[in-house]
């Protein structure tokens, strides 16, 4: 296995590699069967990361209590962080509408 | 609400307690209120979440502690076995999901944080920088070596 590739196995994986560089490890990996090897035991093992993080639900009792102190309160219109997060996934629609459909 | 859930998991994972997680992710939600005109439109507001709540959990009791530990850099010392089955195929091969639970819980705070943005919230590396206030060679080098302590965890797991 060649250590100038398997030094950048993870950012290919991640993503994370320049095009020039991805290409030369694509064009490795496919001609190399000790780090086609290893890429598929790190594939493998990023998913089963993926899957057991998800572990910790939060308590609906808890969620609700968040939900209540973030909710604009009776007197207290200003300000409330409800509000503004509702604000930026309104513009991230929007940006992700763009352009526009016009009729 | 928006990253409720993520962030209470992330919390958890962070304190591995339901009653700090559940402190943690409230303070993070009144940080977040009390400081939003410093949060710039246009720029990423999950890792400026993120960041806030992990700034918030470094700075509480047990996460102080978590960062008191060894050094990451004696996790390069210890060595794999140089085997066939790598720690992988076995425990692929075992399906252990709790395994990789508890490997992942042990290891030190900055190598279970990267692994969960990186492999759960699949954060670019730029993402990650930004989260975590560090350069983004940093990120791609902390994540080998979490990557590795994870496998020697796991490896010394399968021993038993």
């Amino acid at each position: 296995m060649a250590d100038e590739f398997t030094s950048k196995l993870d950012a290919y994986l991640d993503g994370e590699l320049a095009a020039a560089d991805m290409k030369a490890l694509d064009a490795h990996v496919r001609a190399c069967p000790a780090c086609a090897a290893d890429v598929l035991g790190r594939v493998q093992m990023k998913r089963a990361i993926k899957s057991a993080s998800q572990r910790y639900e939060p308590r609906s009792e808890f969620r609700a209590k968040i939900e209540r102190r973030l909710k604009p309160r009776a007197g207290f219109p200003k300000d409330p962080l409800y509000f503004r997060l509702a604000g930026i996934a309104k513009h991230r629609i929007y940006v992700a509408r763009w352009p526009p459909h016009l009729p | 609400m928006p990253l409720f859930s993520q962030l209470y998991n992330f919390a958890h994972w962070l304190t591995q307690d339901r009653s700090e997680a559940e402190d943690l992710v409230q303070e993070t939600y009144v940080k977040a209120l009390r400081g939003f005109s410093g949060f710039q439109q246009g720029t990423n507001f999950r890792a400026w979440m993120y960041r806030i709540l992990r700034n918030t959990f470094l700075t509480s009791r047990s996460g102080s502690k978590a960062s008191a530990t060894r050094p990451l850099e004696e996790e390069d010392q210890e060595q794999l076995p140089a085997t066939e089955e790598t720690p992988e195929s076995i425990f692929i091969a075992s399906s252990q999901k709790e395994m990789l639970q508890n490997a992942l819980a042990e290891l030190p705070v900055p190598f279970r944080e990267i692994l969960l943005l990186c492999d759960f919230e699949e954060m670019s590396y730029q993402e990650i920088s930004d989260t975590l206030g560090i350069p983004a060679g940093t990120v791609m080098s902390r994540l080998s070596r979490a990557r590795r302590a994870l496998r020697l965890t796991l490896s010394k797991k399968l021993k038993v």
